[in-house]
């Protein structure tokens, strides 16, 4: 389906209008304002993104079409990280580093909210609000409201800015519990086998 | 709740896990001892222990000292108030394995979310990571954000001599006037007004409401007054002033 979309001319037009939408969309585009911004229904914008993604893949690109935090990105492939790394300035690249107690605060938010601090911190046994003030600094997890018990604490949520930092699509690509063990007993013996 | 800071841990339960799962404590006979002798060791060279921290710390030791004591003992306690005490007790401060139990899934995804990490650490994006904070309605915290963030690009313009914007960035904005400059203009324009007669306040008033015009044209009065360039006279009370030319 795809291939027969992108031989034909107005589908090789429609292609080129959503990939320079993409390349200008610093910030991402989700299907519906891809959809204004051509002129098409949502429909032909989902079969138009997967023909540029095959023609990004089966072309050996550097960059590659990606859905994040609900929004789709144009971005650099996994393997060619050290050439853009040497390019940008030490300065200039801001990776986000986090230390293992604001993954794991990150975890409890992810898989329980919305949460109050108090939840997270009898999960994690810790005072974690100076975890929680990193995590919001860095726009990774937001207040999204009070709950309605004695004291109306703040209730946190992952924000978009998480899907994109973690590569999820949306919060329902995280695993459960008993998939994250399969997931890297899968890891470890694939790093096995290529070793 | 101890508060601890250990490199490579990310809390006591982080710690505690870790001795299990590299055999240091058996989980099914966590050795009291041993905790309380690292946890008072950490403490002792930490040197500045809240003291919060230090009844946190004898509450959760002496948990497991009496969780410790009770697994020895052979016969059931029986006595009504034991029980009773040791239910609330129970209710009060979960056992320390059921608290492991809840933790450690949390443990293993934020492994996950490391590795989600590292590996999309690899993708680089035309604006670079992380994003700007997401305003969102309710959230103080990003309006707070948003408002500094502000503020700083505005401290940048004003400190940039070669910014071009710097002259219009308040385009439509009257440039303000220090205090002193607006009394010296209204003295002025007192004296211009009143010429060599007299005026009453509420005539000069008339056309320039608000509160601001009426301070700073009494304290242009005032100042008049004390240089002796006017006098001014109230015939009663909270009635309207006169104000008279000296000249």
């Amino acid at each position: 389906m795809t291939s027969s979309f992108f031989q034909e001319d107005k589908g090789l037009s429609v292609l080129k209008r959503i990939e320079a939408v993409l390349f200008v969309a610093s910030e991402g585009a989700t299907v519906t304002d891809l959809a204004e911004a051509v002129g098409i229904d949502e429909k032909t914008v989902l079969s138009g993104l997967e023909a540029l993604s095959e023609k990004y893949r089966e072309g050996s690109h550097g960059i590659e079409l990606a859905f994040l935090g609900g929004a789709w990105h144009l971005c650099t492939v996994l393997d060619v990280a050290d050439a853009v790394d040497c390019f940008r300035e030490a300065n200039e690249r801001e990776r986000i580093r986090l230390s293992k107690a604001a993954l794991e605060t990150l975890a409890v938010v992810a898989y329980n909210q919305p949460v109050t601090r108090s939840e997270i911190e009898d999960i994690r046994g810790v005072r974690c609000e100076r975890v929680i003030e990193t995590l919001l600094s860095h726009g990774l997890v937001r207040i999204s409201g009070r709950k309605k018990s004695t004291g109306s604490p703040l209730l946190y949520r992952t924000t978009d800015s998480f899907l994109k930092v973690f590569g999820l699509g949306a919060i329902s690509d995280l695993p459960t519990v008993s998939e994250i063990e399969e997931l890297r007993s899968r890891r470890e013996d694939d790093d096995g086998e290529t070793q | 709740m101890i508060r601890i800071d250990i490199e490579g841990f990310s809390g006591p339960l982080d710690l505690l896990c870790h001795m299990m799962e590299s055999r240091e404590i058996e989980a099914s006979s966590v050795s009291v001892a041993e905790v309380v002798r690292i946890y008072g060791a950490y403490h002792a060279q930490k040197g500045e222990v809240p003291i919060e921290a230090v009844a946190h710390f004898l509450v959760q030791a002496a948990r497991l000292i009496l969780d410790k004591a009770l697994a020895l003992m052979p016969q059931k306690v029986t006595d009504e108030a034991d029980e009773v005490w040791d239910q609330e007790f129970v209710e009060d401060s979960p056992d320390i394995e059921d608290m492991l139990l809840r933790y450690r899934p949390y443990r293993k995804a934020a492994g996950l979310l490391a590795e989600l990490l590292a590996e999309t650490g690899l993708r680089s994006f035309r604006s670079p990571l992380p994003l700007p904070p997401s305003y969102d309605i309710g959230d103080l915290y990003s309006l707070s954000s948003i408002w500094w963030c502000l503020m700083k690009s505005r401290e940048m313009v004003f400190y940039d001599p070669e910014d071009a914007w710097e002259d219009d960035h308040l385009a439509g904005m009257p440039a303000p006037i220090p205090e002193e400059s607006q009394v010296e203009n209204r003295m002025d324009l007192v004296m211009d007004e009143l010429g060599n007669g007299r005026i009453y306040l509420s005539a000069f008033l008339r056309g320039r409401p608000g509160a601001s015009e009426l301070v700073v044209t009494i304290l242009a009065l005032l100042e008049l007054s004390r240089g002796n360039r006017i006098s001014l006279r109230q015939e009663e009370q909270f009635g309207d002033v006169l104000v008279l030319s000296r000249r």
